[in-house]
């Protein structure tokens, strides 16, 4: 099994006035050619500064990223941005945020290709047309403006633009978590049928775990900076380790009334901490039902099993 | 569980337009709804399905180019759409409140926490600024802030997003209302903190006895909250049912469609979702037939051409959908007869 993309140890810290937030704070993975890990976790959790940092739109603070396995720069110039184009592409939560109001949907989709030449001067129009009807736009949509757009096809479009550079590794922010629920299922459909027809890696990050099913073969749960517990998809499902993914699936609404009457109910006390001052210890003691006298004291190592299964909690050491 | 049927609320044939430079457009059509004393009503859609809209023509918050063209909403003998000022404020903040989707937005940013929930309590509960400020610290206790004398000093940008929406709870509470509109409460929380908040929620209503309206998208929150659903779409009601009736036997397409494409934890591995090809209609555009017609698979000639009746299966489920028209041979065989 060749590994697409190793993170060891990954930490990217941020200061503002003398203070230092630890958004990520040492999270290691990796991440296997045409495999899609699911990345879960809170606002707050590091989830989204863990995407930037491995596409490079952040520096590292420390900790090491490698691809295939030759290590990616610390702070990327403009010529990596350019080198890693092909290898690895995101798209972002919110559409049209991300999207130059100002040009059409043709010149979104071909302005990557188009600066560093990835097709034939002559060839990129058919090429933008070409990905635009792979993503379920039609080539009329190719003049109009993100604004003329609804929520689901400004994120199609997004795909397409990343999808136009051949990336090998997509990289997804809570793709649709600012879309309604019938178009969340389109998209999450395309993402699944692209990633299975091109043989596309992807890193799919979102704050729901249900939806994160029904794409990944296998999830890390982060908190505070770092993973707490790492599976295949079903197994973290069925048995989750860490007392915080049983919190994270006990809170997660499910659609049956008959079910939700019956279910045990696990609240979380509190809200997680701030990552300018994270707790000693392990970093869930604070809100954790299962916390004993030591876990204030001891930070837990990330362990890890022969079955891909890794947990960070001083019950299993 | 209904504890009672006596109705609180009661929405009859509500319609709304807007009024704007391209002209005028419906975004609630025909509503009918009831809420039960005690009970929670879900009022599920989809963004700009005109759920929003319905509830806050109930409260008298609609934007000024909006205007209401029929329809009435009773609390007992009160038509609350016709009352306006002062005798709006009797009722407003005191019999029914409502709690909104972003907490940050609807507090003021420059005033501490406590006074703007004493002054709520203040002005319908005739305390002194004393007690008021009194009984602001006993409301933030009783949604579980913790240190609620020192968090009552505080300002809004001072408290996270979970801890907001407390607030807001708290001050819909200062008027002890018989009814609480609450719009996507937890759209904009993290799941963990949604749970806390639906569960709070839920206990108020049981230690009060009071009615809640849910406005929400999402049918996991729906299936945890809910005794009676209506199911929206483009500006009608589709769909109305018990909670068990409505998640064991959707009637509507849009309603089976929207379960379909709903994420479970429980899902068989490998399972897909079913997303609803299509989106919502631009309501702004003249249709004519049911405006779930162009995405809907059972769809027949005569769902383009007229709009749908409301038809009633037993048990208090009915549905606006031509398929279980009598007069369709291929009617699936669950509603009896059609009013």
């Amino acid at each position: 099994m060749t590994e697409l993309l190793t993170v060891h140890e990954l930490k990217t810290h941020f200061t503002a006035r003398g203070k230092t937030v630890r958004a990520l704070d040492g999270v290691s993975f990796a991440l296997r050619d045409k495999e899609v890990l699911g990345v879960v976790g809170e606002s707050g959790s590091g989830k989204s500064t863990l995407a930037r940092t491995i596409i490079g739109l952040l520096d590292k603070t420390a900790g090491a990223v490698a691809w295939r396995g030759g290590a990616l720069p610390r702070r990327y110039r403009r010529k990596d941005f350019q080198r890693y184009a092909g290898a690895m592409q995101m798209i972002f939560q919110d559409p049209l945020g991300s999207l130059n109001p100002r040009m059409t949907a043709r010149e979104i989709v071909a302005e990557g290709a188009r600066l560093l030449q990835h097709y034939p001067r002559d060839q990129l129009y058919a090429e933008v047309d070409k990905y635009l009807v792979l993503v379920g736009l039609s080539t009329h949509a190719a003049e109009r403006y993100p604004h003329e757009f609804s929520g689901g096809q400004r994120q199609r479009l997004g795909i397409a633009r990343a999808l136009i550079m051949q990336p090998d590794l997509l990289i997804c922010d809570e793709p649709v978590s600012a879309l309604d629920v019938s178009v969340q299922a389109q998209i999450v459909n395309l993402l699944a049928e692209l990633q299975r027809d091109m043989g596309l890696s992807m890193l799919f990050i979102a704050h729901d775990l249900s939806m994160v099913r029904y794409l990944s073969d296998r999830i890390i749960v982060m908190y505070l900076g770092t993973t707490v517990e790492e599976g295949p998809t079903e197994q973290v499902f069925s048995k989750p380790l860490h007392p915080y993914t049983e919190m994270l699936l006990a809170a997660s609404p499910e659609p049956d009334p008959v079910f939700e009457r019956q279910r045990p109910k696990l609240l979380l006390h509190g809200e997680i901490p701030s990552p300018l001052n994270i707790p000693r210890g392990c970093r869930f003691a604070t809100r954790c039902p299962k916390a004993m006298p030591r876990c204030e004291r001891q930070e837990p190592a990330l362990l890890g099993d022969d079955g891909g299964r890794r947990v960070r909690c001083l019950l299993y050491e | 569980m209904i504890s009672s049927t006596h109705s609180l609320l009661t929405i009859e044939n509500l319609s709304v337009e807007f009024a704007t430079r391209a002209g005028r457009y419906r975004v609630s059509k025909n509503v009918n709804l009831s809420v039960a004393c005690g009970a929670t009503l879900a009022l599920v859609g989809e963004s700009g399905c005109g759920k929003s809209v319905t509830m806050r023509s109930v409260m008298g918050l609609l934007p000024s180019n909006a205007a209401i063209v029929s329809g009435r909403a009773m609390l007992d003998d009160i038509n609350l759409l016709q009352l306006k000022g002062r005798a709006f404020n009797c009722i407003r903040g005191k019999r029914i409140a409502m709690i909104f989707q972003e907490p940050m937005s609807a507090l003021n940013p420059t005033l501490r926490i406590g006074l703007q929930i004493s002054e709520v309590a203040r002005l319908h509960q005739n305390l002194s600024k004393r007690a008021a400020a009194r009984r602001a610290v006993e409301l933030l206790d009783s949604v579980r802030i913790p240190e609620p004398a020192y968090r009552s000093r505080q300002y809004p940008f001072e408290l996270s997003g979970g801890m907001l929406q407390r607030v807001m709870i708290a001050m819909a509470l200062a008027g002890e209302p018989e009814l609480l509109i609450a719009d996507e409460p937890t759209t904009a929380l993290d799941t963990t903190v949604q749970a806390q908040i639906l569960e709070l929620l839920k206990d108020i209503q049981r230690q009060r006895g009071m009615g809640m309206v849910l406005i929400t998208h999402d049918l996991g929150v729906v299936a945890r909250m809910a005794d009676q659903v209506a199911v929206m779409y483009a500006g009608e009601i589709v769909e109305q049912a018990g909670v068990d009736s409505l998640f064991q036997r959707p009637l509507h397409p849009y309603t089976q469609g929207l379960l379909a494409a709903t994420p479970r934890l429980s899902a068989a591995p490998n399972a897909r979702l079913e997303a609803i090809p299509g989106t919502p209609p631009d309501l702004r555009l003249q249709r004519t037939g049911c405006s779930f017609a162009p995405r809907c698979s059972h769809r027949m000639q005569i769902c383009r051409q007229q709009s749908a009746p409301r038809l009633c299966a037993a048990a208090g489920h009915s549905a606006r959908c031509w398929r279980y028209h009598a007069a369709n041979p291929k009617a699936p065989r669950i509603l009896a007869a059609s009013r």
